[in-house]
């Protein structure tokens, strides 16, 4: 696949996948989908499609279609990702009557989503926001990763090189867990599942998440001082970590 | 059983941080996988004799890591430190090699029963990558095949894309095939017709988390003959675990003739040396290929490698080394199952590999090896082990000890286990 798909790819599952956190944790999001009916679907010529679903009061982002579609038709993988840098705007293929909601609500919830991906050191003061923040971040993070060991042709080298499994990726002090599910080099993120994880990466604090998902700290320093610890089949985590590395060159 | 603590060892790390990319690089470190959780291990060692080591509390270890191979003989080997110290009143690195370099390759030549010839360096990417620049010159081709997960150093043609630091072109022209499967070998030598330059393997699989593989029966021998039929330089990468199968190389203990065999670790007690020796038919290849570096030439090394060789024939090192190694291994093995625990033994036994295979997660061995290291015995997690001729019967009673003890403290943390 393209560079341009990979991103395309990450912004879609990594990026906007967010909305479905952000309309949990953030009351100013919950408020703008609340008694909401209709789903977006994103298609994107040559490159992935999906839906994403409100519905009594949360979002959700599928593969199958929803009530009430907006649909949304993107040239290209580049038009699309254009789109998610605020430089090009969609095609409306269906849902005249709805378009009220994307240019109002759907917008908001996106600049509400751009505001915790994009911290200032002010922001990162209040906990609240540093806890969001940082959750969003560790889900853009997994998915990321799915997405790149799927896609890039690199990623596509080290993700055949992970043996097999579930590595569970968590942070203590907060309880978020996200997994990232290895069959035979194709990677699916997930926020939960019912499989035993074989590789474990837990944080023991927001702050040594943050730190590290941010690249503000010298993560092999946390190793040691066990704010990261690892446990169980590390050649996971760390063929893992070789695909992370290359998330900021994509987001 | 008290366990020990680390409050210098960590102090120091702090320190290193600081200075020192990792704080301690390579295997050697407690981020590299081995060391999990690095809270169980001790990072810095004050001094070591025999087989055992001291870190900076004061801790005592057996250690069975023997500095990852170069312990043989035992740490401070009086015969061979008593060589290198006399060999370091006449002189070390100096403009013109000494005499001892002729007489070590001379004692390589006659002990390593491929070799016709032995050139030094420092360490086994040293070697081994010179092997391939030779395989290379020697045949005009540029191809070489490894095996899957067969790890070779840290040169860029031995990593893997993906690995930072690599770039794609660095490994254009690396193939692979899995251990053990000699119908992949014959379909890359018809696939890539007189252009593969050498086919390079350790004696046997050796990797990390998964056991350990022995060559099946004929494996060698029908790679040796492909080898000969097309050309290709059958390179034995022998850093790990040669003198400790066979004084005469690993290639001779399975049957078979290598042209060109790698050694470091082993082969001088621990003093910085490594060589490559090969068959005549190379000799004028290997000529040709500019390489050298900047101690490569050190007498010291080669004093203490003469007297390492002279000292594991007089001791029959790898008959000694095996039978230590059945010792200990049967009775870690007995030690398990008194405790409702599997406990693999894979490869070679003067460098065994062990794995707890009760949970696929491996997190039951990680507990017992941190449980083992913290009452004195130092194993790692996920690597194969070292025997070397200073371990005693009371250094096993005690290793057996602590194994039990190590058990009895996991099955308290994985009650569902048993």
């Amino acid at each position: 696949m393209s560079v341009s798909y990979t991103k395309a790819a990450i912004n879609l599952y990594a990026v906007l996948r967010n909305l479905e956190e952000l309309c949990r944790l953030d009351p100013q999001s919950i408020s703008l989908i609340r008694g909401k009916q209709l789903s977006i679907q994103f298609v994107i010529q040559g490159g992935p499609s999906v839906y994403l679903l409100f519905a009594d009061g949360t979002c959700k982002m599928s593969e199958t279609a929803g009530v009430r579609p907006i649909k949304l038709y993107f040239r290209s993988t580049e038009h699309f990702n254009r789109m998610i840098d605020g430089q090009a705007t969609p095609v409306p293929l269906q849902g005249f009557t709805r378009l009220s909601f994307l240019t109002k609500e759907f917008t908001a919830l996106t600049k509400r989503l751009e505001y915790y991906l994009k911290p200032s050191d002010e922001r990162l003061k209040d906990p609240e926001y540093f806890d969001i923040h940082t959750r969003l971040l560790l889900n853009t993070a997994a998915f990321a990763v799915a997405c790149i060991g799927n896609y890039d042709a690199i990623g596509q080298k080290i993700a055949q090189r992970i043996p097999d499994g579930v590595i569970s990726i968590s942070i203590q002090e907060s309880g978020q867990q996200v997994f990232l599910l290895c069959e035979h080099g194709v990677l699916k993120a997930m926020t939960s599942t019912s499989l035993t994880p074989r590789a474990y990466m837990i944080f023991d604090t927001i702050q040594a998440a943050n730190d590290v998902l941010s690249e503000k700290v010298n993560v092999h320093e946390l190793i040691v001082k066990e704010n990261l610890l690892l446990r169980g089949m590390l050649p996971m985590i760390q063929h893992m970590n070789d695909i992370l590395a290359k998330v900021p060159a994509f987001v | 059983m008290e366990t020990y603590t680390y409050a210098n060892s960590r102090k120091l790390f702090e320190r290193a941080m600081k200075v020192i990319p990792a704080g301690v690089y390579g295997h050697l470190g407690p981020v590299e996988g081995s060391m999990v959780p690095p809270s169980a291990f001790p990072f810095f060692s004050s001094h070591a004799e025999g087989a055992h080591l001291w870190d900076v509390d004061g801790n005592r270890f057996i250690d069975y890591m023997c500095a990852y191979g170069p312990n043989i003989l035992g740490y401070r080997d009086e015969d061979v430190d008593h060589a290198a110290r006399e060999q370091a009143q006449l002189s070390d690195c100096v403009t013109l090699p000494s005499a001892t370099m002729v007489e070590f390759a001379e004692q390589l030549v006659d002990t390593v029963d491929s070799a016709d010839w032995a050139f030094f360096a420092k360490n086994g990417g040293d070697v081994t990558s010179f092997a391939l620049m030779i395989a290379r010159a020697a045949t005009g081709r540029t191809k070489a095949v490894f095996v899957n997960k067969g790890y070779h150093g840290v040169a860029a043609w031995t990593k893997l894309p993906g690995n930072p630091g690599i770039a794609e072109a660095e490994l254009s022209n690396n193939l692979y095939v899995d251990w053990n499967n000699y119908q992949q070998l014959e379909e890359l030598v018809s696939r890539y017709p007189g252009q593969i330059a050498c086919f390079m393997a350790s004696p046997y699989f050796q990797g990390n988390f998964v056991d350990n593989e022995l060559p099946e029966a004929e494996y060698w021998s029908k790679v040796r003959a492909l080898c000969t039929k097309h050309g290709i330089v059958l390179v034995i990468d022998d850093v790990r675990c040669g003198f400790r199968l066979d004084l005469a190389g690993s290639d001779y203990h399975y049957g078979f003739k290598a042209d060109l065999i790698c050694f470091c670790k082993a082969l001088a007690n621990g003093y910085n040396v490594s060589a490559l020796c090969g068959i005549d038919a190379l000799k004028s290849a290997a000529s040709s290929v500019f390489y050298t570096g900047s101690y490569w030439f050190s007498a010291v090394p080669f004093a203490a490698g003469i007297a390492t060789l002279k000292k594991l024939k007089e001791i029959d090192a790898p008959k000694r080394l095996y039978e230590i190694g059945k010792k200990l291994t049967d009775g870690l093995v007995d030690v398990a199952r008194t405790h409702s625990f599997n406990l693999n033994i894979s490869g070679e036994l003067p460098m065994w590999y062990m794995r707890i295979t009760d949970d696929e997660s491996q997190i039951i061995h990680q507990d017992w090896i941190a449980a083992c290291v913290q009452r004195g015995v130092f194993f790692t997690n996920h690597h194969n082990h070292f025997i070397n001729a200073a371990l005693t019967d009371e250094d096993i009673l005690y290793t057996l000890n602590v194994a039990d003890d190590a058990f009895k403290a996991v099955r308290k943390l994985h009650p569902q286990f048993v």
